[in-house]
């Protein structure tokens, strides 16, 4: 008898799905699988073709900073000032990147965790630092993934 | 504009900011991804009104939201990925409304809400990278948070429609 309620329950919320969704829900939900799928396959494409990994720190668009993981066997603390007292200690692990502090108001790069892998990368919005791992390649090491 | 619409309009915008407000404090499993919730007040409004009111409930939002919760910088990302999740809404909703359903259209909406801000970030930190390597988790998010949020303002949808009397709403909108 329960087990009846509970299928019954799920048929009317089935039927009720069908007065919500309409039959173009499915393009719209493809598209965006789509371009989710593209991004995936191309972070894979760029993980797979890097050879080096290279941690780059960038402020305002510049790069003020590019650490080679691979030959890093000795962690340590880089500290970038964004000015008036703004300012971020970005931790080089041995094979990891991490924010350690920050005295910016939101806090989300502290709270980011560790990245390891070509592709990923660590925004502070406030002071306007990206950290981010890139895969080197034999020829242009940096140009060839920024364009 | 009557004073009703007025005041319904002013009602819905304060829902909104409440809802932005105590969003911040749900944590997400990703930084920069939302829930996304204030968009279902953003729905609404373009269901039972149209595309201007809705503008105005999206520009108002947005600045006092971030004048409320977060700091100057987030009007910039706000208002980018909102205008553009907006206008594809708009387009979607007016063009395919019956074939195409508010989750599907909050769903799209979702999705360029995120591509907007992405493209906002690649052009205020000058670099493309933080554009492709995000751009997946977040479409991931808005799969989720868009059907839920379309969902939520379809059922809203019906029974505000009886609230606010048919008089002041939109003339003709497809259903």
């Amino acid at each position: 008898m329960k087990y009846k309620m509970t299928l019954d329950s799920i048929i009317s919320s089935l039927k009720q799905a069908q007065t919500i969704f309409k039959p173009w829900d499915a393009l719209v939900y493809g598209l965006v699988i789509v371009i989710m799928l593209a991004g995936f396959v191309n972070i894979r494409i760029m993980m797979r073709t890097g050879r080096e990994r290279l941690a780059i720190i960038e402020m305002n668009g510049e790069i003020i900073d590019t650490i080679s993981l691979e030959q890093n066997m000795t962690a340590k603390e880089i500290r970038i000032d964004a000015g008036e007292g703004s300012y971020n200690i970005v931790f080089i692990g041995y094979d990891f990147v991490e924010v350690l502090e920050s005295n910016c108001p939101d806090q989300v790069c502290v709270g980011w965790g560790r990245i390891r892998y070509a592709g990923q990368t660590i925004v502070c919005l406030p002071f306007k630092i990206v950290v981010r791992i890139v895969g080197q390649t034999d020829q242009a090491p940096v140009d060839d993934i920024t364009w | 504009m009557s004073p009703k619409k007025l005041i319904v309009l002013a009602v819905i915008i304060s829902m909104a900011l409440i809802i932005h407000y105590f969003e911040s404090f749900i944590p997400v499993p990703a930084p920069g991804a939302k829930l996304g919730l204030a968009n279902i007040m953003l729905l609404i409004t373009l269901v039972l009104f149209g595309p201007s009111e809705a503008a105005i409930v999206l520009l108002v939002r947005s600045v006092l939201g971030s004048l409320l919760a977060g700091n100057p910088w987030s009007v910039i990302y706000s208002l980018s990925g909102g205008l553009l999740s907006l206008i594809v809404m708009v387009v979607l909703h007016k063009k395919f409304g019956k074939q195409v359903s508010l989750a599907g259209v909050s769903t799209l909406g979702a999705a360029f809400h995120n591509i907007g801000q992405l493209i906002a970030a690649s052009i205020i930190f000058g670099t493309i990278g933080i554009f492709y390597t995000y751009l997946p988790v977040l479409m991931v998010f808005s799969l989720f948070t868009g059907t839920f949020t379309g969902i939520a303002a379809h059922f809203t949808v019906g029974r505000l429609t009886y609230v606010i009397g048919r008089s002041d709403l939109q003339q003709n909108r497809p259903k």
